[in-house]
């Protein structure tokens, strides 16, 4: 008999907190989630969830005045918010590759961009000479569709376009054949053409690589494409884990079905479900469901009693009591939209 | 886009040279007494006065005796002393090699301490170390550089005495000689200049080791120290290069005060001195080799801006 095979990662009622003038601040409040080998987990959840944040620590990083304040993180077996700076150097960039938000910000202004995969690979010693490093840099720069890629190595970032600085800053979290790729909204400085363009690479190299993925988007579409598996998050904390069609035909959290009906919305399609009304306000979280304040289907317990994921099918978990007493409504993914 | 820079830089300074030794001229000018009259005393004749001022064609009008001068000074003739009877060529360059020593050793410390205490402050931002040294920073930069030497001297000349409280040239034999004789006078400068480089580099420092690319170098897994010194570093230079062009012109003016404190035989000193005597032909000179030495230093900052931000040199 087989069990699951063991995650490439296992993230464990992590939190994190930062610096807010005066006093420590919690963004990340006791996530929990793990990824299989080979497998996309989508994250998505709006700006200022903590997306970022947790993206970060799946590579042992935390941003300068904020802490790691409880959790693991496992990465093979070893807990990555407990190793020596130096092992977390040689796991970051080689066995775990790291995608920015924004790559025109993400370059070195003043380093051609070649130099700057290079010297990735140098600090991994996956190259024995200077010549190899920059043979395989060029290698990668046309898998990553990069048209003349010597001349393009020779750029600096500001030299070329969003699309290509994507491509290489893609080059450069695979150039030491990562297990797990960590991407923080790898399209959403870019048009939709290029998006696509991208999104098709990276359906490509997945194959080809065979990596493990882990994707944030504030856009659950997008999600849709790539992963196998969802998140969302709402306030720094887990509401809603399923397989990407179990979480488009069932959505269980007021706040996902929000979510599934803005972007019907945008796609001209009108849903029945509620869509999400007010903004995510740190400031003013109840003590209990963090969503009551915006939720359409909130009771008075909602706003005393905590929420935490509850199982409530196959890989399906949901942070809301309610979700059997909330209207299922006209399943929008029976008209074969999304 | 270099070289067009640079030739327009050069056209510009000698324009403002022009312009500068104009200036100097009228100021001298219009200052109270003559050569003649300091040169030959209180007791002098009217009449040995008159001789002297006709030889020294003192009486000719101001514009032709400027012209006369330029003349001959774009010729690379530098002409005579008027106080003392010899080249200010030979006046001149014995004091501005004083100076250059001075001033250059004061500018290699301030750039090693300014860049070690500006990298240390950063890296150790918001802990006690780094309280301590922007105190220090900010102490020092609010003190006049006089204010400093004078400081100086007393604990570490009078108080404790460690080191010379003049710096006496004739002595030195030896580098550390050197070292030892100028230390005072080189801690003076140097104390002004690097409490503002210092603040800059901090700051800038601070700004670019939050930036993306740097985070994005450590998630590469690159180590801490490839991490700053190849990754922020150069690009906190550029704005701390300014600071040292400014730095640099405002040693020009420095030393002038520093070497009259510790009465040091350099281009300051005779400057002060030559200005007492009207001595236009080295006052001129001086006025000329300072600014001179400013604009190029200005030059050279703007050029190594150039070099570190190519965003700027495509455009
Ligand atoms: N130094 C810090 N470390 C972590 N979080 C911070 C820090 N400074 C501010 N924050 C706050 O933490 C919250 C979470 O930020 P995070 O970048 O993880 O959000 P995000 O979900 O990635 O948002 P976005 O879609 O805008 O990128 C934000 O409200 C942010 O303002
Ligand atoms: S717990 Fe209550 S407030 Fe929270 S999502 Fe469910 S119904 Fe809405
Ligand atoms: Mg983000």
């Amino acid at each position: 008999m087989r069990g699951p095979p063991a995650p490439v990662i296992d993230v464990d009622s992590l939190i994190v907190d930062f610096w807010d003038r005066r006093r420590w601040t919690n963004v990340v409040h006791g996530v929990s989630f793990h990824i299989f080998p080979g497998e996309t987990l989508g994250m998505a959840g709006e700006s200022g969830c903590g997306k970022s944040t947790t993206a970060y620590a799946l590579l042992g990083y935390h941003r300068p005045m904020s802490r790691f304040n409880g959790g693991a993180v496992r990465f093979l077996g070893r807990d990555l918010l407990r190793l020596p700076a130096r092992e977390l150097q040689k796991i970051r960039g080689a066995e775990i590759g790291f995608v920015p938000q924004n790559p025109a910000t993400a370059l070195n202004p003043s380093m051609p961009v070649g130099h700057q995969v290079m010297e990735s690979l140098e600090a991994h010693g996956a190259c024995a000479t200077r010549r190899e490093a920059e043979d395989r840099c060029l290698g990668l720069f046309a898998d990553m569709g990069l048209p003349r890629p010597k001349v393009v190595a020779g750029r600096y970032p500001h030299q070329l376009s969003g699309g290509q600085q994507q491509r290489v800053v893609l080059a450069m979290a695979l150039a030491c054949h990562p297990t797990l790729l960590v991407l923080d909204e790898p399209t959403t400085g870019l048009d939709v053409t290029t998006q696509a363009r991208i999104l098709s690479l990276l359906a490509r190299l997945r194959a080809r690589y065979g990596m493990a993925m882990f994707y944030v988007s504030h856009n659950l579409g997008v999600l849709a494409q790539v992963c196998n598996r969802i998140t969302v998050m709402y306030a720094g904390e887990l509401i809603e884990v399923a397989s990407t069609a179990e979480l488009f035909r069932n959505p269980g959290h007021p706040y996902t079905r929000g979510l599934i009906a803005s972007l019907q919305q945008v796609s001209g399609f009108v849903g029945t479900q509620p869509l999400l009304r007010g903004l995510l306000r740190r400031d003013a979280l109840p003590l209990g469901c963090r969503f009551a304040p915006r939720c359409e289907y909130s009771q008075p317990g909602c706003f005393t009693s905590p929420q935490s994921l509850a199982t409530v099918g196959d890989g399906h978990e949901v942070a809301c009591w309610r979700w059997p007493d909330i209207p299922a409504g006209t399943d929008p993914a029976d008209k074969g939209t999304v | 886009m270099l070289i067009r820079l640079v030739a327009s830089r050069i056209v510009i300074s000698l324009f403002s040279l022009l312009v500068v030794s104009w200036a100097i001229f009228w100021a001298v000018e219009w200052l109270p007494g003559d050569t003649a009259a300091r040169v030959l005393g209180r007791e002098a004749s009217a009449e040995s006065v008159r001789v002297l001022r006709a030889r020294l064609h003192l009486a000719d009008p101001p514009l032709v005796r400027y012209g006369h001068w330029l003349e001959h000074f774009v010729q690379g003739d530098w002409g005579e002393s008027l106080a003392a009877d010899r080249p200010v060529v030979r006046y001149v360059f014995p004091r501005l090699r004083n100076t250059l020593i001075l001033a250059g050793l004061a500018l290699g410390l301030y750039l090693i301490l300014s860049l070690t205490i500006g990298v240390v402050t950063a890296l150790f931002h918001g802990q006690v170390l780094d309280t301590w040294l922007s105190v220090l920073t900010l102490v020092g930069m609010s003190m006049p550089e006089f204010v400093v030497g004078i400081l100086l001297v007393l604990v570490f000349a009078v108080a404790v005495p460690l080191f010379p409280p003049l710096a006496l040239m004739d002595q030195v034999k030896t580098f550390p000689g050197l070292l030892y004789t100028l230390s005072l006078p080189i801690l003076t400068l140097t104390a002004a200049m690097t409490a503002y480089a210092v603040r800059m580099m901090r700051d800038n420092l601070i700004e670019v080791l939050e930036s993306d690319y740097v985070q994005m170098a450590t998630l590469k897994g690159l180590p801490r120290v490839r991490v700053v010194l190849r990754h922020a570093l150069p690009n906190a230079l550029g704005p701390a290069l300014n600071v040292t062009a400014l730095n640099i012109a405002w040693l020009m003016g420095g030393v002038v005060v520093v070497e009259t404190v510790f009465n040091f035989p350099g281009l300051g000193r005779l400057l002060v001195d030559s200005i007492s005597f009207h001595d236009v032909p080295v006052i001129e000179a001086i006025a000329v080799v300072l600014a001179s030495v400013y604009m190029l230093a200005n030059l050279v900052a703007d050029v190594l801006v150039l070099v570190l931000n190519p965003r700027l040199r495509a455009s």
